[in-house]
């Protein structure tokens, strides 16, 4: 019997539907890995930025709605600012049209009337002019969290014909930013009316991120 | 030339024609199809992606401020008291670039009075995605007598500034 076996003259080889078969198995298997590795890649990169947008349209909600805990925490000098001391920033006014300390009742500026989108001016200036020193410390405290996220707020006063930045808060862009989210929300300060741009973005490095 | 007759392999004589034919097999076909239809399905379903699923949301935000810092720096009221529209004009104007917008006045009985578009904007079209808001606002007429009015202010984005959708 075994003799019989090795004497046998039917055999397959191959056949040209196997063949066929193959070749679009194949064909099939590499577009899906491709379109695995595409859609995992896009999936990613639309997730980062809908991450950006989000945290921007929150910390920039928080600037322009509220005058921050403690709604005076313009008047803490450079020494006494910290992580203990201030709470929460906001540019908001500290005081409603009625004259409510807000201090005292801690109040969101955006359900009491007056000050909703009026800005104090003293608090951008403080926070223009620590930016540089404390920068780290505004990240977590505005939500700006993330690997390689970086942000810049400009305060930009009415001019008459263009709103010209007259405050700079954070970093400026580089050529290796990507991925940048810009926002803006409008209030008053000082009667005039101010334009509030926040730009978020990842900075690897010159590097893709 | 090698062909397969009676289930064996044969040599194919020169000058001679085969009868026999390789049949392309119909589940193949099927498979072929069916993998198609999926790769093409995905492939559309995942352009259908919004790239800016936030747009409405930050066009809703600066309409509200518009309306809020206007009222909150008197630009509505003077704006009514005096017939000069000239300071809602420029707020207007000065928006970005990619949105339109225009502030529509209505008295205290909903009648409109007035309309300031913002320059440069073509009027939107029936299918386009707006964004409405209003605000309250009081003003004197000449009697120095009080009268409540609304600010209604539709926003909506220029065409080519969302990439075809919203």
């Amino acid at each position: 019997m075994m003799c019989n076996i090795f004497k046998a003259k039917k055999s397959q080889v191959m056949s040209a539907d196997v063949a066929i078969a193959v070749s679009i198995f194949l064909v099939i298997l590499i577009a899906s890995f491709w379109s695995w590795e595409y859609f995992g890649k896009k999936t990613k990169s639309v997730d980062i930025r809908n991450d950006l947008e989000i945290i921007s349209k929150n910390a920039l909600d928080m600037l322009v709605q509220s005058p921050g805990v403690p709604s005076n925490w313009s008047d803490f000098s450079a020494a006494d600012f910290n992580e203990t001391s201030v709470l929460a920033i906001g540019l908001a006014e500290s005081s409603s049209s009625n004259a409510l300390d807000l201090t005292y009742n801690e109040q969101s500026a955006g359900l009491t009337p007056g000050n909703y989108l009026v800005l104090d001016e003293s608090k951008v200036q403080q926070l223009d002019s620590l930016s540089q020193y404390r920068y780290d410390y505004f990240q977590r405290i505005l939500g700006i969290y993330g690997s390689n996220y970086e942000f810049q707020l400009d305060v930009s006063p009415w001019d008459g014909s263009n709103y010209s930045q007259k405050y700079f808060v954070g970093r400026n862009m580089t050529d290796s930013s990507q991925n940048v989210v810009r926002n803006d929300r409008f209030a008053l300060m000082n009667n005039t009316r101010s334009r509030i741009t926040l730009f978020v973005w990842q900075d690897c490095g010159g590097v893709k991120c | 030339m090698l062909i397969k007759k009676n289930g064996y392999l044969r040599t194919l004589e020169k000058g001679k024609k085969s009868k026999n034919a390789i049949v392309f097999t119909l589940d193949a076909v099927f498979a072929i199809i069916a993998a198609a239809i999926i790769i093409f399905a995905v492939l559309f379903y995942t352009s259908q992606l919004s790239r800016t699923p936030f747009a409405k949301q930050s066009l809703s935000r600066i309409s509200k401020d518009s309306l809020t810092v206007l009222e909150k720096d008197y630009s509505l009221k003077y704006s009514v008291q005096s017939g000069s529209y000239d300071g809602i004009q420029s707020f207007l104007d000065s928006l970005p670039t990619q949105i339109c917008a225009r502030i529509g006045l209505k008295d205290s009985s909903g009648a409109l009075f007035k309309i300031i578009n913002k320059s440069g904007c073509p009027d939107y079209s029936p299918s386009t995605d707006r964004i409405i808001h209003r605000r309250v606002f009081v003003a004197d007429d000449a009697s120095q007598i009080q009268h409540i009015y609304y600010a209604e202010i539709t926003a909506w984005y220029s065409v080519d500034s969302t990439g075809g959708s919203l």
